[in-house]
């Protein structure tokens, strides 16, 4: 899951140095004592973009070229002036609000039911046996399957949206909690009840924190069934967001703003990753692999 | 706050008192069985304040089930524990144990792993626990880092935050390597003599109850079947000619059991 490989302190403290000396003379390159010279550092970080780039040069070319039909595929720079026309309306902006309040709706009411009976069935056996096979029933209906019947029940409004997303996101959330808070360490809680924790301390002190690493899991997991459902949600169902935007699109062979719909999607899930991750810098610092990128 | 704060604070006397009176324990006629089994047979064993006793004997013996007892986790069938006199009936404030594993909580920095359970101003009785096992300077480190003995140590310097009057060790070198061991008993036997708190090691290394305790006995099928003193002057040597006749008495215990089975 983890884009590039965890930096060697040791490497990474040493090029440092050589980045800090060889500010004197920036063109000479300079022998690290790991034997890699500044350049190749600087090749190693743009390597990745190099496809990339390459890719979308290329389309560019191509639109121009006349090889590709810009009708079917517009170019990158029909794609970017779509951007500014889209948003000199206000019509890009207003989408994108509302497809992001519904995604947050969602994720907030799945997410805290799911995190609220995932402590409920993990510390009471009696919930677990009363709730829990019944939430793993449920959770076997793929949830876009109820799609045309939330339609029935709510329209096409908010709450169609909403309560699809919360419940696609519910039960990620659920199994890593439930999960989470039962696979922490017997020993550590048995150790906290003999120094005299009462109930609350052993939550908030052992097994809250014990159990985070699960939940973030269940967290990261949930994010990417959100986008995945809103997107599903607001192309078959919707009067705004960026889903319609992208099927109203299609009525008039905008192709170009149909291109730009996905690339903001690409954004978004991207975003509510780099949060995901950033969630677990701050609350995992702890862990062992997490200190190794840290520090 | 930064280890030079905390160096003050250990000096202008923020530091506990130190010493302790050691509990007195009694032990009567203990029955305790799980599903049927009894693992205490009818059990019967006094330490006496500031005793350093060790406790061997074969696996499943019922050394694990006598340190719940001790606690107050666990309630014997027949049979009472009294504490200074006291019968124990709820979990034992002034007793503290530390285990085989560390069990250190990982999320929890160095200095908030011994200031667990701790009340009030804990932070300078944290850091003056540290510093008494020689880990004041990684107050801020996470228990990632240490070394297994420095993990130990931690849970030693958190064991012993609480001016327990009863410390119960339950093989808490049975995993360290051989030097590291040797370290931790001395560490152990010198904090045991500043403090004077009563002192129960469970251990399977012969030569280490030789070490450190004042009396030894053998647990034999959830009973005391034997028990020796062990008059050497401290710190020990190994290898004296009385510290090797003790260890080889105890270990003739031991393999007087596995006799039947071999």
């Amino acid at each position: 899951m983890t884009g590039r490989p965890p930096p060697d302190p040791v490497r990474v403290r040493e090029t440092v140095q050589v980045a800090g000396g060889a500010g004197e003379t920036p063109s000479s390159p300079v022998l690290s004592v790991a034997g890699e010279t500044q350049s190749g550092r600087l090749s190693r970080r743009l390597l990745p973009w190099l496809l990339p780039v390459l890719l979308l040069l290329g389309w560019q070319f191509g639109s121009l070229a006349g090889w590709i039909n810009t009708r079917i595929l517009p170019s990158p720079w029909q794609v970017l002036t779509s951007v500014f026309r889209l948003s000199a309306t206000g019509e890009l902006w207003a989408n994108l609000r509302v497809s992001c309040l519904r995604a947050l709706a969602g994720f907030v009411i799945g997410g805290s039911i799911g995190l609220f009976l995932g402590f409920l069935t993990a510390t009471s056996r009696w919930l677990e046996t009363l709730l829990d096979s019944s939430l793993q029933m449920f959770r076997t209906i793929p949830h876009l399957a109820l799609t045309p019947l939330v339609i029935i029940w709510f329209g096409i409004g908010e709450q169609a949206k909403v309560f699809l997303i919360t419940c696609g996101v519910l039960f990620p959330i659920y199994l890593n909690t439930f999960h989470g808070i039962r696979s922490v360490d017997r020993h550590l809680i048995n150790m906290a009840m003999v120094y005299g924790l009462n109930r609350y301390q052993l939550w908030r002190q052992v097994i809250l924190p014990g159990a985070l690493p699960s939940i973030l899991i269940g967290v990261r997991f949930s994010l990417g069934v959100m986008w995945m459902t809103l997107i599903v949600a607001e192309t078959i169902a919707a009067s705004s967001g960026i889903g319609y935007m992208a099927t109203s699109a299609r009525e008039l062979m905008q192709t170009d703003v149909m291109v730009l719909s996905i690339l903001i999607y690409a954004l978004l899930g991207k975003l509510a990753d780099v949060f995901a991750r950033g969630m677990e810098r701050r609350w995992l610092k702890w862990k062992p692999d997490i200190l190794r990128t840290t520090s | 706050m930064t280890a030079s704060e905390g160096v003050e604070g250990v000096q202008t006397g923020l530091r506990p008192e130190k010493r302790v009176a050691g509990m007195r324990v009694e032990i009567h006629h203990l029955w305790k069985s799980y599903a049927g089994r009894a693992v205490l047979y009818d059990l019967d064993l006094t330490l006496a304040p500031g005793e350093f006793l060790a406790v061997v004997g074969r696996s499943g013996c019922g050394k694990s089930t006598l340190l719940r007892q001790l606690v107050g986790l666990e309630f014997p069938e027949q049979g009472e524990i009294t504490c200074d006199g006291l019968p124990l009936t709820r979990l034992n404030p002034d007793t503290r144990v530390m285990f085989q594993e560390d069990r250190l909580l990982p999320w929890k920095s160095v200095r908030d792993n011994v200031g667990l359970g701790l009340t009030g101003d804990w932070r300078p009785v944290s850091l003056a626990s540290l510093f008494d096992v020689g880990l004041m300077e990684r107050a801020g480190d996470w228990p990632a880092v240490l070394s297994g003995g420095q993990k130990q140590r931690v849970a030693l310097a958190r064991a012993l935050a609480h001016s327990p009057r009863l410390l119960l060790l339950d093989e808490p070198m049975g995993a360290l390597d051989a030097l590291t061991r040797i370290e931790m008993q001395r560490l152990i036997e010198r904090l045991w003599l500043e403090r004077g708190f009563t002192s129960l090691l469970v251990t399977h290394d012969v030569g280490e109850a030789v070490t450190l305790a004042d009396r030894i006995i053998l647990l034999e099928q959830g009973q005391v079947t034997r028990e020796l003193k062990v008059d050497l002057p401290r710190p020990r040597v190994r290898g004296s000619s009385e510290f090797s006749r003790l260890e080889a008495e105890v270990l003739d215990w031991i393999l007087s059991i596995y006799g039947g089975f071999i």
